[in-house]
């Protein structure tokens, strides 16, 4: 489903303006990193995509949905959000029906949420711990919850927060594999994240945002290459990129077997 | 004398069947700058509770072995005869800000205040603190309309407005940018280099491989590596356990099996030494073609 941002401003009360001018088209499908130093205005662009943030002017588009003429009930029929902190998304007594509230919401058949909730949970590991209260996992435990939250509700859109915060290595290794099922399914995915490894390695499109306003949009491989941006922006690009920059490659590799796949046929 | 002096300490949460530390047994000498890497689950953030004096203090359970910290041992002191002296920032910001003031400059007061620091003495503390992790500019606006990572430099202001001796930091860049977290860390170590003992949880083994003195590495509860960072960061066990290898010790791993990284070239743990590797092991390609020329 396409997202269509025009134009929009948003200034929270006490006048702090986030977002200055925004405009941004995702295609169908894409999987689209948003970038930019911590208080740039990407969780609060985000956040106008379910409706939870209507903008002051210009309009937000999720297919053929005005966020502003939608209430954040109806949006999330069409965008499934991550929080950041997963804490502010939980409140049921267990993992299962945390995971179901979404769906049921939405008035799908008990078989349906049961499909959904199953099919989330094994997603994210945690079909043994559904009847857990979800206050007594730890905290990668609640977010792989709050994840699996957002994908049973089966959105054409889902945004993760910061998702890779708190979470290990095997445990981000699952978060791309959930990823990449998403756009097979042919979600549009968007990501906020400050880990350029993890956003390398499994997105497509980045948007660097700083001081609410779009300063690139660009392909993984051409973003990398912007050093100076970058530098100003406090980003710095992944590790396996900057090695194969300091060893002189062009372009650049964005992950660990491009790196050797280059060295092999001699780039 | 170790400032941190951990022996045999094994820890069941209330209610738990299995411990979240077994025998887990360490020294951490003043000014050291500790890194503690471990998938989650494996004991870090116990670890730091256990360190700040909280556990057993306030979760109960059941603790065996000691923990000794500037001297006092955790199970005989209460939590507030390590405040000050220990300071710890948890993971999540949102845990630690009092809710209870309208601006960031009141938050990093509260403690202050709640030690007893003279009223004299406070702007000063507080100015420094907000500006060692630049945050000096937002003083006046209220931690609850902060970012995140805002939120998460607030709560380390918050204590190093305290000067602790020993300070505890459990993942504290998880939701900061690259510049933030370096900066972060530059603070930690500068703190380190003036006599601070620092033990840090952290995932971003980039940092801890630039920064740290010593790794110490937990595997569902239980010490499994303890050494300097070239050695623990490299270590063929640390991947099984779910923490993984940084991108240029996998590149170089993965580079040995296809004869593009000497094999009695130590792996890599920082962009420098990856670099260096893969241009030495070229140039041995490049003289070894030669010759058979």
């Amino acid at each position: 489903m396409q997202i269509r941002i025009d134009g929009i401003h948003y200034i929270y009360s006490g006048g702090i303006k986030a977002l200055d001018d925004v405009s941004l088209t995702i295609r169908p499908g894409e999987k689209v990193a948003l970038v930019g130093q911590n208080g740039s205005g990407k969780t609060t662009l985000a956040r106008h995509l379910n409706g939870l943030l209507r903008p002051d002017a210009g309009d937000v588009w999720i297919g053929d949905w005005q966020t502003s003429e939608h209430s954040p009930a109806q949006m999330a029929r069409r965008v499934a959000y991550v929080f950041q902190n997963p804490d502010e998304q939980l409140f049921h007594q267990q993992v299962w029906g945390e995971v179901a509230f979404g769906p049921q919401n939405l008035g799908h058949s008990p078989e349906r949420v049961r499909f959904q909730v199953d099919q989330a949970l094994d997603l994210m590991g945690l079909r043994g711990a559904s009847q857990i209260n979800p206050r007594d996992l730890g905290y990668s435990g609640r977010k792989r919850v709050s994840m699996a939250s957002a994908i049973a509700m089966q959105t054409p859109v889902v945004v993760f927060d910061e998702p890779t915060a708190g979470l290990d290595a095997r445990e981000q290794e699952q978060l791309s594999q959930v990823i990449s099922l998403l756009h097979q399914q042919g979600k549009t995915v968007l990501v906020i994240s400050h880990d350029m490894n993890f956003l390398a390695e499994n997105l497509d499109r980045f948007v660097l945002i700083k001081k609410g306003q779009i300063m690139l949009d660009a392909p993984a491989q051409h973003f990398f290459e912007q050093d100076l941006l970058l530098k100003t922006s406090a980003l710095t690009a992944p590790q396996i990129t900057r090695l194969a920059q300091t060893l002189g490659h062009i372009p650049p590799a964005l992950s660990v077997g491009h790196f050797i796949n280059n060295r092999v046929s001699g780039l | 004398m170790a400032v941190i002096d951990v022996n045999g300490l094994t820890y069941t949460y209330p209610g738990s069947l299995s411990p979240a530390l077994k025998d887990v047994s360490f020294q951490v000498e003043a000014g050291q700058l500790v890194a503690v890497v471990g998938a989650n689950g494996s004991g870090k953030s116990t670890l730091c509770l256990a360190l700040a004096g909280l556990i057993p203090a306030l979760f109960q359970g059941q603790l065996q072995g000691t923990a000794t910290v500037c001297g006092m041992e955790t199970h005989l002191h209460s939590p507030g005869q390590f405040a000050g002296r220990v300071g710890l920032v948890l993971q999540n910001p949102g845990s630690q800000l009092s809710g209870m003031r309208y601006t960031v400059y009141e938050e990093v007061a509260f403690g202050l205040e709640n030690l007893g620091v003279l009223r004299t003495e406070m702007p000063t503390r507080i100015e420094q603190a907000l500006q060692q992790v630049q945050l000096i500019e937002l003083r006046d606006r209220s931690p609850y309309t902060l970012s995140g990572g805002q939120q998460q430099r607030l709560a380390l202001a918050s204590v190093l407005a305290l000067k602790p001796s020993v300070l505890l930091l459990d993942e504290p860049t998880a939701m900061l940018d690259p510049q933030g977290s370096q900066e972060i860390f530059e603070v930690v170590q500068r703190l380190a280099q003036a006599g601070t003992t620092v033990l840090v949880a952290e995932h971003q083994l980039e940092w801890i491989a630039r920064y740290a003195d010593r790794v110490i590495a937990l595997a569902q509860g239980e010490l499994i590596l303890n050494g300097v960072p070239g050695d623990v960061l490299t270590s063929e066990h640390l991947p099984e356990t779910g923490i993984g290898w940084l991108r240029y010790t996998q590149a170089a791993a993965l580079g040995r099996s296809r004869g593009m990284w000497l094999v009695g070239q130590a792996l890599p743990t920082t962009l420098e030494q990856a670099a260096e590797g893969f241009k030495r092991a070229l140039s041995g390609r490049e003289s070894e073609d030669a010759d058979s020329d």
